[in-house]
């Protein structure tokens, strides 16, 4: 069986740090996002799908093949 | 080299991870594929790092090999190695050189730096160079989705595995985002130090409410 690898999804915090970026503008890109998920919620993706839903959603975590 | 540096550069990071040393051209018709990278990068739960975050006044070198040195992983696009069109016409030599310095670096201290080589067109890499016979070259075929298609290939190892249709959506989100984060910064280009951080934490906000959305209840298959 195939080893996988756990890549523990860095948070906000640890980005921001290791990027060198303030606290304040962390709070400014994640408005930016809110503000963009609240005009643009559930647009077509690339290939004309809904953005936002979960269609063919698959678990993320311990997939095998 | 180690007295000459000052605490908080690069060279001081702990080797993280999740880190991603991406090595890709700055230019405008790479724009898409730039922002392809962050958002495919950033589903898989790592961090792109970027040569954009070395400020000018220290050896650029040195910072560039630190910058490697930080990463896990080091993913280098040789698709734009053909010749500069701006006169005097030269081969762009910095992408294949840092993928020198990370095999250097995996080869002789740090066997387990993975590095990946990406290329636009079938064996060309191999034709351009040669040495790197026998090494698998991921081909995107210069459009997002093949990026998106190909780190999937390049990470199948990796527990988390969103998928291209999860890669595609943030795509999409940074795309919407990018003029905002641009006229803030004051910027022309998205290759600059300030827009690349922007892109990366709302290509992190944007993968944690993806995260969260598909985690819900009622919303898997």
């Amino acid at each position: 069986m195939a080893v996988r690898i756990e890549t523990p999804f860095p948070s906000m915090r640890k980005v921001a740090k290791t990027l060198g970026v303030s606290p304040e503008r962390v709070k400014e890109i994640e408005r930016l996002v809110e503000q963009h998920y609240k005009a643009h919620g559930d647009g077509p993706g690339l290939n004309g799908r809904s953005g936002n839903k979960r269609e063919n959603a698959r678990p993320r975590n311990g997939r095998h093949h | 080299m180690r007295g000459r540096e000052t605490a908080g550069t690069i060279k001081h990071l702990p080797r993280a991870k999740e880190s991603l040393f991406l090595n890709i051209p700055y230019d405008s018709s790479f724009s898409r594929l730039y922002l392809a990278y962050i958002a495919g990068v950033s589903s898989f739960g790592l961090m792109p790092r970027t040569t954009l975050e070395i400020p000018g006044g220290e050896r650029r070198l040195d910072r560039i090999f630190s910058l490697i040195r930080s990463c896990a992983y080091s993913l280098h696009d040789l698709s734009r190695v053909e010749l500069n069109i701006r006169p005097p016409r030269t081969p762009r030599f910095n992408m294949p050189f840092e993928l020198g310095l990370a095999v250097s670096w995996q080869k002789l201290k740090r066997p387990n730096h993975t590095w990946f080589v990406f290329e636009a067109m079938p064996r060309r890499a191999e034709k351009s160079l040669s040495d790197i016979s026998g090494t698998d070259v991921y081909v995107h075929h210069g459009n997002a989705r093949g990026v998106f298609t190909q780190l999937c290939n390049a990470f199948v190892r990796l527990k988390s595995q969103p998928t291209t249709q999860d890669m595609e959506e943030i795509y999409r989100r940074l795309t919407d985002l990018l003029p905002d984060l641009q006229a803030e910064a004051g910027a022309s280009s998205p290759f600059e130090a300030r827009v690349f951080q922007d892109l990366v934490l709302a290509a992190r906000a944007l993968s944690q409410h993806q995260r969260a959305v598909g985690d819900s209840p009622g919303l898997q298959d």
